[in-house]
Order: C-alpha cells, then structure tokens, then sequence
C-alpha cells in the first residue's frame, strides 16, 4: 500500500517539477555560465520568433564575445538589438554580443535577442529546441530552448492560462 | 487713433492664440503648443477631438465616438514582430492586471501599422494572448495614417534580406500613449517602463 502511494508521489512530483519547466537550465562553458535559453512562442501564422538567455556571466578575466548562433528551428538564425531611430522602433542585425569579464550581458524582450528567421514551424509555448552558441574564446555550446507562451512577461512568472478573468 | 491701436494690439493678439490653438501645419507650430495645452484648453476650451475610423478585431465599425468616456492605452505594432510588440502587450496586460478593478475605465488597443497581413481575425487570434480587454484596430492605410498622426507615432516598411515577400518587417514608434474620457493625450510610456511603474501612474491618474 505504501509503496504505490510512494510512488505515485514520485511521479506527481516528477510531473510538477517538470511541467513548471524547473529544468530551466544553466550551462557553464570556461568561464562562462549562461542561464535559462527562453524563446517566445510565435504568432499565429508568422514564420519570426524571437529567443533570449536570461543571463550569460563572465566569471574570467578576459572579454568573450557572443559570435554566432546556429540551429535548425529556422532558416537563418541572428543575434539582433533594438534601436530607436527617429522615434522608430527597429531591429539591426548585430554580429557579436559583448561578455565583459566580471559582468554578466542579457539578451532580453526589448534589448539584444536571437532572431529566428524562417520559421520550419510554429513555435509552440512548452516545446524546446536546441541552439548552438558561438563564443569568440569559450567555443561552442549546444544550449536547449524553452519555448513560453507569447505573453510571457519579461520575468517569465506571469502565466495568463490560470488566470480567470 | 488711441482705440485702433488698442483693437489692433488684441486682434493681433488674438489672431496669434489663435494660431497657437488651432495649429497649422505640424512641423511649422509653435514650441509652446507642447508645454501650454491644458492652460490653453482651461482658457479657449477643450482642444477639437480629432477624428478616425478604423475596424476592430470583431470587425465592428469603431471611431473616435466609441470610447468616450473611457481611458485608452495604445499600441502600435503589428503581429508578426517578434519582440517589441508581444513585449509591450504583455507589459500593458501586467500592468492592468496589477491595477485590478481600477482598470475599469481603461481600454487597451492594439493598432496594426501592418493591416496587409493583420486581417481582424488574425488580430483577434492574436490579441487572445494577452489582456482580454484588448481592442485590435486595423484600416485602411489612410485610416491607419490618420490615427497614426493624431498619436504622433510612426512607422515604416523595412526592406528585408529575404528573397520571401511575405516576410518582412516594420519599423513603429513603440511608445504607449494614454489618453483620457476627452480624448487628450495625457501621458505616454516608453517601453522600457516596468508594468509596476505603468500600474502606478495609471492609478494615480485614475484617481485624480
């Protein structure tokens, strides 16, 4: 009797733990740890999304640079930043991302951000896929994205499925 | 001779506020419209509501009669933008849902600056993923222009490196603007504004 109560506790925590997407990652590649690869889920029929990393800190001595990122979710995949010109928002391409050392760089809603252009799919809020980071120093790195709702506000806590309104 | 002058110095006056007021061409109007809009409007009355037509995401005929009375937050952007805008919508729900029942009077909308591909029901999909007040507002060009100018926002086709046409991008003012029951423009938000500092404002004009 314990034994099945036991491990049915397992299993529903397991399922929790899992489902509040806990396994929200950190990476550390030399001295560099790069936290918690999130992605927007796209819009309706639009072939862009967009995917950011929480923070990537630089623990060395020495500058690293973000310099590529690769993966097969899209046709091309770049970093950008946003910028206003002329009281106009828009996106540049930018071809690498600065990791000073003792500092930490974020790619987030509103700043730098990985653009995914072309789309093979829709972007799925709970999916992940994989990215590979190009660091000028430290090399590359396979990270895994998890893909949130598309309101998903910039501390990711806010998940407007459970509320009733 | 003397009462001339004297007609002639107040018309002139006149005729200046009066400039002032009513405007004129927008890059050629004076600086102190910016700065003096309420006093101008406590003393000649409220400035004249300027006017727009537009289609809601339920394809409801909307102008600016159907708000009256209520405080509007808009938006401009479009639905395939990747991070400005599902950024800003999401700020602007945060910020409602923080304000509660005190958001009452205010509407959120959403105004394509890419009605091509943002049909009403592909606006109406959308907006599903963020506060459920929200209105989704597209026209014409000249329709979407005309209430761009009122908002003093703007927004250009960008050329994109694709060889896709159906993939491009927009450039667009990405400032919330609010504006009150009279239709004036009482403040605006950058989009840097946490959804708390938003909360905060809102609630302390909604409590004047």
């Amino acid at each position: 009797m314990t034994h099945k109560i036991l491990l049915n506790t397992l299993f529903a925590s397991a399922f929790l733990l899992a489902s509040n997407g806990v396994f929200a990652k950190d990476y550390q590649l030399g001295d560099l740890k790069i936290s918690s690869p999130w992605a927007r889920a796209s819009a309706g029929p639009a072939k862009t999304g967009a995917a950011y990393i929480v923070k990537i800190s630089n623990t060395g001595a020495k500058m690293d640079r973000l310099i590529g990122v690769a993966g097969s979710i899209a046709k091309r995949v770049e970093t950008h930043n946003n910028i206003i010109e002329n009281g106009i928002a828009k996106m540049r391409h930018v071809n690498a991302i600065d990791v000073h050392p003792g500092h930490a760089t974020s790619l987030k809603p509103g700043g730098y951000h990985i653009m995914l252009m072309g789309l093979k799919a829709p972007l799925k809020a709970g999916q992940t896929f994989p990215l590979t980071l190009s660091f000028e120093k430290a090399g590359e790195i396979e990270v895994t994205v998890e893909v949130k709702k598309i309101g998903a506000g910039r501390k990711m806590k806010m998940d407007r499925s459970k509320m009733k309104h | 001779m003397k009462r001339v002058a004297y007609i002639f110095g107040i018309g002139v006056v006149v005729i200046a506020i009066g400039v002032l007021v009513l405007g004129g061409d927008d890059k050629k109007r004076s600086p102190i419209w910016d700065y003096m809009p309420r006093a101008i409007s406590a003393v000649f009355g409220p400035k004249p509501v300027k006017e727009f037509a537009m289609i809601d995401h339920n394809m409801q005929s909307v102008t600016h009669e159907t708000y009256t009375g209520k405080y509007l937050l808009t938006f401009f952007g479009y639905t395939y933008c990747p991070d400005v805008c599902p950024t800003g919508l999401s700020d602007i729900s945060q910020a409602l849902d923080i304000l509660g029942p005190n958001a009452e009077k205010i509407i959120p909308v959403f105004v394509t600056v890419d009605p091509n591909r943002d049909t009403p029901e592909i606006l109406k999909e959308y907006l599903e993923n963020f506060h459920p007040k929200f209105v989704g507002l597209t026209g014409t060009k000249a329709q979407i222009d005309t209430l761009a100018k009122i908002y003093k926002a703007r927004y250009v086709k960008m050329k994109t490196e694709d060889d896709d046409p159906g993939t491009y991008y927009m450039g667009h003012t990405s400032t919330i603007f609010l504006t009150g029951p009279d239709q004036q423009l009482i403040t605006s938000y950058n989009r840097d504004v946490k959804p708390e500092a938003m909360a905060l404002s809102l609630k302390s004009i909604l409590l004047r």
